[in-house]
């Protein structure tokens, strides 16, 4: 590349791109904002559903258990191993693994009516949820797959 | 707002602050102005974050950035229908002084003619010299960006340069009589 273009490069280089308008990187940030406090939300949703896909599981792992006529050969459970606690409960369940995915483009849900007849277009996202426990008794694994969508909703300005 | 949503809003805003101006560069001189670029960068951002999800949400490197805002303006042209009427709008709003860049610390006539030189470039080679020159990009990665070859990329740059240098004599000449 000759001077001439290199030259002309620097020149460029000089000139600076405008900001984002004051308006606009307060929508942008309240648009992080709400990003972000959802997915505390999603998060604080899914350790209360993972409880109770441990109790659900729980349930399933003990009629399993049943059915396979493994309930004779577990140990009589001892004082110190919670004797308490009466057989299907979720005693003795532990999670193993736990999956989240969120599909990488959302569709567009089209445009609905807010407070105030703020207009906002919703963007719905597909995830996928897998959670693995395991019956640390008998050894048997058990994997839930869930899936729904969740939706982010976005103030519209201009049409 | 708990404190990791105040900590992962912290972090984006913080990248916001670092490339929304350049972000914000591109999407201008791929809309007809100012309103339907911020429209363009706020429907990439939430994209971005859809993405990043499975990395632990942490704010996108910009090849990425580019690549997705370049899909949402492909989107917004196909949906709003006004391409055709881009370049039409681009010497209007030049009148309106709604332009893409500032002179900066150059006040000089010439950077004023370069600035406007720039914006009425064709939209092929004025993405590329606005992700090499502002958006800082090499040219491998505009290559991906675009899905040209590295050499392509190079060669388009090159090739804005000169038309730009073209240009600005053009108008030289013109004015010197």
């Amino acid at each position: 590349m000759g001077d001439s273009l290199h030259d002309l490069e620097s020149r460029l280089e000089r000139l600076v791109p405008r900001g984002i308008s004051n308006h606009g990187r307060e929508r942008l940030e309240e648009q992080i904002d709400d990003l972000a406090d959802a997915v505390t939300q999603r998060k604080a949703g899914g350790r209360i559903k993972k409880l109770a896909g441990v109790a659900a599981l729980a349930a399933v792992l003990a009629a399993v258990a049943v059915i396979a006529g493994l309930q004779q050969s577990r140990p009589k459970p001892t004082a110190s191993e919670g004797a308490d606690a009466p057989a299907g409960t979720d005693a003795g369940i532990e999670p193993i693994d736990y999956l989240r995915v969120v599909a990488e483009s959302p569709s567009d849900g089209g445009y609905v009516q807010g407070e105030g007849n703020q207009p906002f277009r919703t963007w719905i996202y597909p995830v996928r949820e897998e959670e693995t426990v395991v019956d640390q008794q008998t050894g048997w694994e058990v994997t839930i797959v869930s899936e729904h969508e969740e939706k982010i909703l976005t103030p519209v300005t201009r049409f | 707002m708990a404190k990791s949503a105040q900590h992962l809003a912290k972090t984006w805003k913080e990248w916001l602050s670092t490339n929304g101006s350049k972000l914000l560069l591109y999407a201008r001189q791929r809309t007809s102005n100012l309103e339907d670029a911020e429209d363009l960068l706020q429907d990439a951002l939430i994209r971005l974050w859809g993405y990043q999800a499975e990395r632990n949400y942490r704010p996108p490197d910009l090849p990425l950035a580019y690549s997705v805002l370049r899909l949402c303006a492909m989107d917004h042209g196909r949906k709003t229908g006004r391409r055709e009427r881009k370049h039409r709008k681009i010497v209007e709003f030049n009148a309106y002084d709604d332009h893409w860049l500032d002179h900066g610390a150059e006040e000089d006539e010439e950077a004023e003619l370069l600035r406007g030189a720039v914006e009425e470039l064709s939209e092929k080679l004025r993405e590329v010299i606005v992700m090499k020159v502002w958006g800082g990009l090499t040219f491998a990665q505009i290559a991906e960006i675009l899905k040209i070859s590295q050499n392509t990329a190079a060669s388009r740059y090159r090739y804005a340069l000169e038309q730009l240098e073209k240009r600005l004599n053009h108008i030289k000449e013109a004015r010197n009589g």
